[in-house]
């Protein structure tokens, strides 16, 4: 039998035995994951160091440099009191440019391209089952949003049988409709999961 | 051991604890998961609209057109997005297109060379000319943002350290605009590529995503900022099923619906259970 095959199919079941409880074999292959991990990361972030910034300088750009000495200044929080400050200014630049990326495409694609989606006809698309779906996705998000409306508040006694407290309930019902969706694709998730390493077992240990 | 709290209170019986009741669950999914696999039961599967989208999307690529394949997965998720990734990677081959391989994680170069690259039937491909992997590139927004904007003076050299200069499919790839197409395969909805590429150069993108980040990124296929979407390993079923190459994605499915059932009778066994329990 293959080494490459027993090793992993020894340490998924080793995994696999938190299903009866924690064991010292289950806590050494979880270690040993994160190790493993860890150990690739720092291999695979050298390799990424010398093919963005080392073979830039290489090939004449210096101006790498200094993204190397910005790098190199991360690690200025563990120099002595006095210097620590300097692991600000690569952050700071870190933070500031990566706010600038993002903040530039978010308005368009998180919020314009989201509410056009919402403009749908009401009636009269030709089709029932659109017209209903248009009308559905349409509640659902007026009445959504109009849930995490905090300043119209609807936990006093009075306003219990207002209008506010029906238009936040049928919020609340939507949600659920969406949190159950989600839950059923987790059950996905989870179970694919699974289901991949029994293949492992069923199509390479044995098969 | 610890009784059940509704399940006690109503039967005054102390079997049902936590501990048997989870070995029941799991003793089950383990079942109900190895079962299918020995023998299937080849239950029908349908293809989801999501995915006739997202095949009808790359389906219309005409040869030799430039794509971005854009694999950002860890080894943790392999067994769900590994089986999506390489059907939407061999239709690309199917199609003719150029592809540039972009690695959104540290673990997505290893998995990609071990895992996706062997699993591809390549064809006349020829690296370099028809296809190259930049790799993994740190910086998050900002990596996809040199994507974007300015690919030539952000990278120089692919995965395996060698130059881009020496590579003839580098030299097609000047701006974002040059890329007709983005694939995705990354646990999220492709929002960072809808802010960098979308917003600037209207580039239509297809996504694969988890499960558990499906139902989330259905809005964006209503925005039509999505133009298809595959729902992890089920979606990868559908498009192996389309694309004619069964993999482990389609001989995963009896497993999927007999757990799926497993977990809705356990969903039902649960609620009665727990009425019972209040009414008495």
């Amino acid at each position: 039998m293959n080494f490459a095959l027993i090793v992993p199919a020894i340490l998924t079941l080793a995994i696999y035995s938190i299903l009866y409880k924690e064991t010292p074999v289950y806590r050494f292959v979880e270690h040993l994951f994160i190790g493993t991990t860890l150990g690739y990361a720092i291999v695979v972030n050298i390799r990424t160091i010398n093919n963005s910034a080392v073979q830039q300088i290489v090939q004449g750009n210096y101006v790498y440099i200094i993204a190397i000495i910005l790098g190199l200044l991360m690690y200025s929080r563990y120099f002595p009191k006095d210097y620590d400050w300097l692991n600000r200014i690569p952050l700071s630049l870190v933070v500031g440019s990566t706010i600038g990326v993002t903040i530039r495409g978010i308005p368009e694609s998180n919020i314009h391209r989201q509410l056009q989606a919402t403009y749908k006809p009401l009636f009269g698309s030709g089709s029932l089952f659109t017209d209903a779906n248009n009308i559905i996705l349409i509640a659902s998000f007026v009445f959504s949003l109009l849930y995490f409306t905090y300043t119209l508040t609807n936990t006093t006694t009075e306003s219990k049988t207002g209008v506010m407290n029906k238009v936040i309930n049928f919020g609340r019902f939507f949600l659920m409709v969406y949190f159950g969706a989600l839950f059923g694709n987790v059950i996905i998730h989870r179970a694919s999961l699974f289901i991949s390493r029994m293949q492992f077992f069923v199509f390479d240990f044995f098969g | 051991m610890v009784p059940v709290r509704g399940i006690a209170k109503m039967s005054n019986e102390t079997w049902f604890t936590n501990e048997r009741i989870r070995y029941i669950i799991n003793i089950g999914i383990f079942i109900l998961a190895i079962i299918p696999l020995v023998y299937p039961f080849n239950l029908p599967l349908k293809i989801g609209r999501t995915t006739e989208m997202y095949y009808n999307t790359v389906e219309d690529l005409n040869p030799d057109e430039l794509v971005i394949f854009y694999f950002a997965e860890g080894t943790a998720q392999w067994g769900e997005m590994g089986p999506p990734g390489i059907a939407q990677l061999q239709q690309l081959v199917n199609k003719g297109v150029n592809i540039i391989v972009v690695c959104g994680t540290v673990e997505s170069p290893g998995l990609f060379d071990a895992n996706l690259k062997p699993a591809i039937d390549w064809k006349d491909y020829v690296y370099g000319e028809d296809w190259l992997n930049i790799g993994y590139y740190p910086g998050g927004e900002s990596f996809i943002t040199s994507l974007a904007t300015e690919p030539q003076s952000a990278f120089v050299v692919d995965t395996d350290g060698t130059s881009l200069d020496s590579l003839t499919l580098w030299a097609d790839y000047q701006t974002g605009e040059d890329i007709v197409l983005i694939i995705g395969n990354e646990p999220s909805s492709g929002i960072t590529f809808m802010r960098q590429f979308q917003v600037k150069w209207n580039t239509p993108i297809v996504w694969a995503a988890p499960s558990a980040v499906y139902t989330s990124s259905l809005s964006y296929l209503e925005s039509d900022q999505l133009k298809g979407l595959l729902n992890s390993l089920r979606g990868g079923a559908e498009l192996e099923k389309l694309i004619n190459k069964p993999g482990r994605g389609l001989s995963a499915m009896d497993a999927l619906s007999a757990i799926h059932v497993w977990v809705i009778l356990l969903t039902i066994a649960g609620n009665i259970q727990y009425l019972r329990g209040r009414m008495k």
